[in-house]
């Protein structure tokens, strides 16, 4: 089975969609806009569970014993996917000390 | 009319490119439209009337943005849903409204 170009752009674009978000909720956290920040992190987490469904049910297929032909976009997909997922890993550390960061910085003040 | 696409890598966008060029009418054959990484932003943007960013951008926007308002070259985010199902026709038509009302 070929993987449709429709399959394979919701992987990219929900995945690219929600590593913007999450680099922008890491802007808006510096700004200590918390709550908002917050919100781009849901929106993030939203398309990343999309994106990564969509992943799971292709491998799903393929461990049914269906034979998956992967094009050089799937990997690039793959690649997007990964990126965002550990992104979003590191980002909320980040955000963490961030705010730490901006405490310790308001008692300096 | 020269349009610039921008993402990450590029890779996803030529595709975007390959629907838009399908979707020009008979006396838009001469228009340019090119995919290129965010690296290269600024070193290419002087070439286009109009510049495209991935939804993948979309956070990299304003930055962008202080490069190509002084150059007087409008500037958006491709809606997702667009995007997502590669509708070249609609990205072109959005491209052609963005350089009209510049």
């Amino acid at each position: 089975m070929e993987i449709t170009e429709e399959t394979i752009f919701k992987l990219i674009t929900y995945s690219g969609a929600a590593r913007s978000d999450i680099f922008e909720a890491f802007r808006l956290c510096q700004d200590g806009k918390y709550e908002d920040a917050e919100i781009l992190m849901e929106s993030a987490k939203h398309n990343l569970l999309e994106a990564h469904n969509t992943q799971t049910n292709l491998i799903q297929q393929e461990t049914g014993g269906e034979q998956i032909i992967v094009r050089l976009l799937m990997v690039h997909a793959q690649d997007h996917l990964m990126t965002c997922i550990l992104a979003k890993e590191l980002v909320s550390n980040m955000m963490n000390m961030q705010k730490e960061i901006n405490e310790i910085k308001s008692k300096i003040k | 009319m020269k349009i610039l696409l921008v993402c990450a890598a590029g890779m996803s966008t030529s595709l975007v490119v390959a629907k838009m060029k399908k979707s020009l009418k008979p006396e838009e054959a001469d228009w340019v439209i090119d995919a290129i990484p965010a690296e290269s932003f600024e070193t290419e943007i002087d070439n286009y009337d109009v510049v495209l960013l991935g939804p993948q951008l979309k956070f990299k926007k304003n930055q962008l943005e202080e490069v190509a308002k002084p150059k007087g070259i409008p500037l958006e985010v491709i809606n997702m849903a667009d995007y997502g199902t590669v509708r070249g026709d609609k990205i072109l038509e959005f491209a052609r409204q963005l350089y009209q009302n510049k």
